[in-house]
């Protein structure tokens, strides 16, 4: 049993993140609600992912939940994928890689 | 502080109330037009969600922390009753 | 004092909050964007009140009974979210016109019916 879940200094360093995105999201999220023309343009996108444990699924999971612009809709059957459906598609490409070196990197940092 | 509880003023706890019901009868709102089933169970649990709020801000309201109790009760049960409304829905589509 | 304005303060702002998520239910156009305002507010304005509670009470009770309801909100409103989308989407749910793509609808075949958007651009040709 070497492997553990998280470590102490790096669980400090997620939540400081977590609540950072969290503010974030619901900024944005004000400045849709309030504004009076609808600006979003919403989409479902699949993203591979490389996170294979179940702490790391999870973690995902949430933090893209709670970030601005995004909700996670799906995962797929052989765990390998997830659909998340966004605001601010503008296109594919870009928004997978927003996810992918944004959130997936920390959580990869961050978790075993 | 001198005092057992921090003071607030009357009517910032007012405007939270008042604001709080609003948004209840906003989602209300919601809850009766909604077009599809899943627009109804959003409503539901956006209701429980301020529920808790209206909770926490009676218990700061009248200085009982033992309010902050039923707000930990309300966070258990909303849980389930949204994962079984959407899991009978499931089973209607499977049916 | 200090103690006062920032419990008045943490209490507009969660009722804030709070409005903002009704607001965002009734105007966002479909299910999957409501959920957007119905996940994230709430549970921000909740951590707001619990946080002006911890403030005006002071004590070791109210921090504890404070950080057990924010970490069951927190683990628990992304499994909600996530299992009313899939439900709404697995029921074939009126989607926006807006909506650029649709990648879940494709790979399992839920949505019998083109996006509107695609729809939109046949109709032009």
């Amino acid at each position: 049993m070497k492997k553990t879940l998280v470590k102490i200094p790096n669980l400090f360093i997620f939540i400081l993140f977590y609540l950072k995105e969290m503010v974030k999201a619901n900024f944005y999220l004000a400045r849709d609600i309030l504004s009076p023309k609808m600006r979003i343009s919403p989409g479902i996108v699949k993203i591979n992912i490389r996170a294979k444990s179940d702490n790391r699924i999870l973690a995902l999971f949430n933090l893209i939940t709670m970030t601005p612009g995004s909700l996670c809709m799906d995962i797929s059957d052989d765990r390998k994928s997830i659909y998340v459906h966004g605001m601010y598609v503008k296109d594919r490409d870009s928004f997978e890689a927003e996810i992918k070196e944004g959130i997936e990197k920390k959580v990869l940092e961050v978790f075993e | 502080m001198m005092t057992d509880h921090a003071f607030i003023p009357e009517w910032v706890v007012l405007t939270a109330l008042i604001m709080l019901s609003s948004a209840m009868l906003l989602s209300l709102y919601r809850l009766a037009k909604g077009p599809s089933l899943p627009d109804r169970i959003v409503a539901l649990d956006l209701i429980a969600s301020l529920s808790i709020g209206f909770t926490i801000v009676f218990a700061i309201y009248t200085g009982q922390v033992r309010y902050l109790d039923i707000a930990v009760i309300v966070a258990l049960i909303i849980f389930i009753g949204t994962v079984a409304y959407a899991t009978y829905l499931k089973k209607k589509y499977y049916d | 004092m200090i103690n006062n304005i920032i419990v008045s303060v943490f209490v507009l702002a969660g009722a804030f909050f709070s409005l903002l998520a009704a607001i965002g239910v009734i105007r966002f156009p479909d299910v999957y964007t409501r959920m957007h305002a119905a996940t994230k507010a709430p549970a921000f304005g909740i951590l707001l009140f619990l946080t002006a509670a911890v403030f005006f009470f002071a004590d070791f009770y109210t921090t504890a009974i404070s950080l057990m309801i924010v970490v069951f909100i927190f683990l628990t409103a992304p499994v909600a979210s996530h299992i009313i989308s899939r439900v709404a989407h697995l029921l074939n749910t009126e989607i926006w016109y807006k909506t650029k793509i649709d990648e879940l609808a494709n790979d399992t075949g839920i949505r019998k019916k083109k996006l509107p958007s695609e729809l939109l651009e046949s109709d032009k040709k």
